[in-house]
């Protein structure tokens, strides 16, 4: 199966959603070792709002999913993880015209825009112990399945496994934007509480993709 | 930590709702966001918005009244409001005349703020900015932008809301209140951890025999960590910390705010204060203005920070400008001194 349709992409999401709302505690304790220890709960709170979002109706249009989820997110979370994980599915799916399904290159144009907007707002690149270290190496295996002509589920595998390999070496930098900066050293050791949410993401929506693609 | 709440996941819209109760007609709440407005806006005037994360109260909600803040909005505990959130503030505070933001800097409410300006912007509303970074521990001179902003938005936000309040245009309420940004500085010490209301875990630690000088309002490491010592000790070492960064001369003029973080008795405000006045009147650097009290607090986070405002003429003039909140009122106050002089004791 090479396409993913509006019906799936919004499946896809809602999984995505009760995984993230079943990590809370798991994303506050990653927060906990080098922030405040709330990460957990905008980001739970946040998904649940998006689920109740994504079921409330039918989409015949995969953007509109993903667009409803981002745009849910930036309205209702707050935080800098509202508007970095709301723009992760925002910034991609915005002003593109409806598509009943969408391809892998399609799938990964979309998360590299979010990279680019990310970056941008967030002045952030790798190494500076944010979501980008997790979120670059996934856009660059995306890019690469595409070119590939890899299906389905076989690019979001590689995702998954490209967005872990960058959350871990987050732990070995020093964060240089956000609230671990003042850190310095001592947050050396612990991954980007950000970068623990994107690898849960993306594996989230590749084990829904090995069971439903 | 026992709290006296009910579901943790509503705390802040009850604790909007009982303030806004509380102050009967006086302000009025949004529904489904977690903004008040002041109920009577004068027409013709810049609006003045505040906010970021919620659990610091009173600031930002009860910094909102005449000569302050038009409306204030929050995010969830520690996290700074959606920018929908900030839009709906920002349209029941425009009188047309544009609208100023203020707010402690931390990348989630530059994040947050921006993208309600950039909204607000599309709406046809003009919007300035004004980033509170009075945190000297929080980076060093030459990276004075990753600064974070603590107690010191009260200075700022009293500024801005009397700039607002006299009339002066959007570009010049920004300018009186960077002004204020600039000469505003504050260190704080802690002594224990806040909670976050539904979570059993404090939101950092640190041993029961040692405090860290600098800490954030939020845990964010400070600048130096070690045994407990005499309150005199460490209100030198934040005067000293302070005195050297903005810098301080002999012959200045300053506001000093003792501020506690939520759980430190008013008796150890004093204490503090007693000294601060010491230590400042040693540098001679004259004191015109002086508050101890909660202002930008951290559940029941223990400990103190000192904020100073050094003053100009410009700055002095809005600073006495009439004003009343919740939090603070000039109402009552008299200029320190004028009533009685300086009886001199040094206790």
């Amino acid at each position: 199966m090479d396409s993913m349709s509006a019906a799936q992409a919004r499946e896809m999401m809602i999984y995505v959603a009760d995984v993230i709302v079943e990590s809370k505690e798991l994303l506050c304790e990653a927060d906990r070792n080098i922030g405040d220890g709330d990460h957990g709960i905008g980001m739970a709170a946040g998904l649940e709002r998006c689920r109740d979002e994504l079921r409330a109706r039918e989409f015949t249009d995969v953007y509109d999913v993903f667009f409803t989820s981002g745009r849910t997110m930036i309205r209702t979370m707050g935080g800098a993880s509202g508007i970095i994980f709301g723009m992760l599915f925002h910034a991609g799916s915005r002003n593109m015209p409806s598509q009943s399904e969408i391809g892998v290159s399609e799938f990964s144009c979309m998360f590299e825009k979010a990279l680019t907007e990310i970056q941008a707002k967030g002045h952030a690149e790798v190494g500076d112990k944010t979501v980008v270290d997790a979120l670059h190496p996934m856009v660059v295996s995306l890019r690469h399945s595409s070119e590939s002509a890899l299906p389905f589920k076989e690019a979001l595998r590689r995702a998954y496994l490209a967005a872990e390999e960058g959350k871990e070496a987050s732990r070995h930098y020093v964060a240089k934007v956000g609230k671990a900066k003042a850190l310095g050293e001592r947050a050396v050791g612990f991954p980007d509480a950000g970068a623990v949410s994107l690898s849960v993401i993306a594996k989230a929506m590749s084990d829904w993709a090995e069971k439903n693609l | 930590m026992k709290k006296l709440i009910n579901d943790p996941r509503n705390v802040v819209r009850q604790m909007f709702k009982g303030f806004v109760a509380m102050h009967k007609g006086r302000f009025r709440l949004l529904d489904e966001v977690n903004v008040v407005v002041k109920s009577k806006l004068d027409p013709g005037k810049v609006g003045l918005v505040i906010g970021g994360g919620s659990g610091h109260e009173p600031l930002f909600l009860e910094f909102i009244g005449d000569g302050f803040a038009d409306a204030v909005c929050q995010g969830n505990i520690f996290a700074a409001p959606p920018p929908d959130v900030i839009l709906a503030a920002t349209k029941a505070a425009d009188r047309g005349h544009g609208v100023l933001y203020v707010y402690g800097n931390y990348a989630g409410d530059n994040l947050n703020f921006d993208m309600a300006a950039e909204m607000a912007e599309m709406d046809g509303i003009s919007t300035a900015t004004v980033r509170v970074m009075d945190d000297v521990a929080s980076a060093p001179p030459e990276r004075i932008t990753d600064r974070r902003g603590i107690a010191g938005d009260f200075y700022v936000i009293k500024i801005a809301g009397a700039a607002c309040d006299a009339g002066l245009d959007l570009d010049e309420v920004r300018r009186v209140t960077e002004k204020a940004g600039n000469n505003t500085r504050t260190m704080g010490v802690a002594l224990s951890p806040g909670t976050i209301p539904g979570i059993a875990k404090p939101a950092f630690e640190l041993p029961d025999d040692e405090i860290e000088i600098g800490m954030g309002l939020h845990g964010e490491p400070g600048v130096r960590r070690g045994p407990m010592e005499p309150a005199d000790a460490l209100v030198d070492s934040l005067v000293e910390l302070i005195a050297a960064d903005l810098p301080l001369k002999s012959g200045d003029d300053v506001c000093v705010l003792v501020n506690g973080f939520g759980s430190t008795t008013r008796m150890e405000l004093l204490i503090c204060m007693r000294r601060a006045l010491e230590r400042l009147d040693q540098l001679g650097v004259k004191v015109y203005d002086a508050q101890a009290g909660n202002y930008a607090t951290c559940q029941e986070m223990a400990g103190v920070s000192i904020s100073l405002l050094r003053l100009d003429s410009e700055l002095r003039k809005y600073y006495d400008r009439p004003a009343w909140s919740p939090a603070f009122s000039t109402r009552g106050l008299f200029q320190r001194g004028t009533l009685v002089e300086d009886s001199g004791c040094r206790c």
